[in-house]
């Protein structure tokens, strides 16, 4: 890692730089979103779909093009397919590796941190969207007194109390002391983590319930699957293991085991079941993310004039 | 109702203070029962007691309280690992509640008198929630740690910390676990770990543990710690008991009381079912 003087793109730590920072991103950000709706309708798709186009390619780019140890590499080796390389892409190798990289880095890499910056920043739009949309949801209802308005009035008054909870343990006068520590600990460990582990601790009684009137053997297929599942679930509990501790730990017969038939399941057909699996989601991944990528993908979303 | 339609139409609620009890009473009367360290978490064992003293371990994380159970006692199993070898680390949440229970974890452990001394910015570092996608995130921090991670979750920056001397790229990092309810290793097996073959140990959630044994297999991941008994397991090879081993009694006998209810309905049906075929 080379050191550098001041650079604009990197996150900035010093208060004054930090402020300055912000107030230009805001400024900009209104300019650029204020000059974003001179954008003719008829224009707005195509501008999405080029941005879409060169942030894929830039990412793609970066991953799969030959890093400045493998360029040195290849000038360096002495068999036909690097002469052959060499002779295809010493255009792109040689000033690669003259550079001054790093061996791990391409032409693009550098920039990589910069626009993962900048994404933050984009997502931190996404964020003060997701506000804006709740606020416009839960005031219209308080507003129009619905029905279920008192839930939308304890929106906010959670959202508030949170916020100034977060912002007073760390900013302004009461930061850093014991009292403002106390209240954020009582809103998130207190009540946040209690009210999402509780929530999260129903589906264990939801799911005996489901389980115990759905689950019925009524084929060939059901069958094998509640015994592996039998199998499975005892096989990893203690409880499981100590049912069959008296079958002796070596030998043949240590296979009937709960814990190694369950081990079997879970590394075998499981293993085998879940690559495959696995290679059909990639396959999808890959149509789904060239259809994003080039803009192709069809749908009411996708097709809303904007 | 005849008695095995009645066993199939058992009360809800009674299944719920079934269930209730068979959690309770194992955490509320503590008993030791038998486990048995399985080779995907001697894996994550000894991956840890192969990291170089030089160098820096990441306890990666998207968990919340929703999980605590389970991924708490592999956060925890984990650190208590780190300490006892000296070896420093950093924890990396990538959802916002991840930060603070981590923190609160370690912060929980460097209290007991085995780990007297121990201190936040010299042994480990929060490098905070950051609200960026995990794969722009690890694509950036691979090349340039300190670059990428800048502040850490209190904003401070981030090499102002003992922990983070001589940190600079993905080479410094001996090791990664990551610990997660979500289906989301494979942005680490394809961004860090197939790239730069750093050890990576997977500690899933009870649910997620089935998608774990194709990259274990693969050996793209050294081991894994499966939910709350992977926790349990870890407890064992470090021989200090703790929350993993105690509440995998209470999930040992909530399992057997769902299979024995799914059992009970199962012979309900195919009794009244003959029943039925017999009357004609």
């Amino acid at each position: 890692m080379k050191e550098q003087g001041f650079q604009f793109f990197a996150a900035h730590t010093d208060t004054a730089t930090k402020i300055a920072f912000i107030a230009g991103s805001l400024l900009l950000g209104a300019l650029f979103i204020a000059g974003l709706t001179f954008v003719p309708r008829r224009a707005r798709k195509p501008l999405i779909a080029v941005v879409t186009f060169v942030a894929g390619l830039y990412f793609s780019l970066e991953y799969l093009l030959p890093a400045k140890e493998t360029a040195e590499r290849v000038l360096e080796g002495g068999n036909g397919v690097n002469r052959t390389v060499r002779a295809l892409f010493g255009w792109y190798l040689r000033p690669l590796a003259g550079s001054r990289l790093d061996a791990d880095q391409n032409f693009l890499s550098p920039s990589v941190q910069q626009l993962t910056t900048a994404w933050q920043v984009i997502a931190g739009f996404t964020f003060a969207l997701g506000l804006w949309n709740l606020v416009h949801i839960h005031g219209k209802s308080i507003l129009r007194g619905s029905k279920n308005w008192f839930f939308s009035a304890l929106f906010f008054l959670g959202f508030a109390a949170m916020a100034l909870a977060g912002f007073m343990s760390t900013h302004g006068p009461y930061k850093g002391m014991e009292e403002s520590a106390a209240v954020f600990d009582l809103a998130t460990r207190g009540l946040l983590f209690a009210l999402d582990a509780a929530m999260f601790s129903l589906i264990a009684f939801f799911i005996i319930s489901a389980a115990y009137r759905s689950f019925r053997i009524r084929s060939a297929e059901a069958t094998i699957m509640m015994v592996s599942a039998f199998l499975v679930m005892l096989g990893q509990v203690p409880i499981g293991i100590w049912l069959t501790s008296w079958i002796p730990e070596t030998g043949f017969i240590s296979n009937f085991r709960l814990e190694h038939i369950s081990y079997w399941i879970l590394t075998q057909p499981n293993a085998a079941a879940q690559r495959g699996i696995n290679f059909g989601l990639a396959v999808g991944a890959m149509a789904m993310a060239l259809r994003i990528w080039l803009s192709l993908e069809r749908g009411s979303y996708f097709e809303r004039e904007l | 109702m005849p008695f095995f339609e009645r066993i199939q139409k058992l009360d809800r609620r009674v299944m719920y203070v079934l269930l209730a009890l068979v959690m309770m009473i194992p955490m509320l009367r503590p008993f030791q029962m038998p486990t048995v360290v399985t080779a995907q978490v001697q894996g994550v064992y000894d991956a840890v007691e192969a990291i170089e003293p030089d160098q820096i371990a990441i306890l990666s994380g998207d968990w919340g309280a929703g999980t605590i159970a389970e991924s708490m006692p592999q956060t925890e199993a984990l650190m208590r690992h780190l300490f006892r070898r000296d070896i420093r680390f950093a924890i990396l949440p990538f959802a916002p509640q991840t930060a603070t229970l981590m923190q609160q974890t370690a912060e929980r452990l460097a209290k007991e008198p085995e780990f007297k001394g121990k201190a936040y910015g010299k042994d480990w570092v929060n490098w905070g929630w950051k609200a960026v996608p995990m794969f722009a995130f690890l694509k950036s921090m691979a090349k340039n740690v300190p670059g990428t991670v800048v502040q850490d979750y209190q904003g401070k920056p981030i090499e102002s910390f003992a922990a983070m001397s001589g940190v600079k790229t993905i080479r410094d990092i001996g090791f990664v676990a990551h610990i997660t309810p979500i289906g989301n290793l494979s942005i680490w097996i394809a961004f860090i770990q197939s790239v730069y073959r750093t050890p990576l140990a997977y500690a899933p959630t009870a649910v997620m543990v089935a998608q774990g044994y194709d990259p274990l297999d693969a050996k793209q991941i050294v081991g894994m710690l499966p939910g709350l008994v992977g926790g349990a397991q870890y407890e064992v090879l470090l021989k200090q008991p703790g929350n993993g081993l105690r509440w995998s009694n209470s999930l040992s006998f909530a399992d057997l009381l769902m299979v024995g209810l799914i059992a009970l309905a199962n012979i309900g049906y195919f009794a009244s079912k003959r029943e039925g075929s017999r009357k004609g």
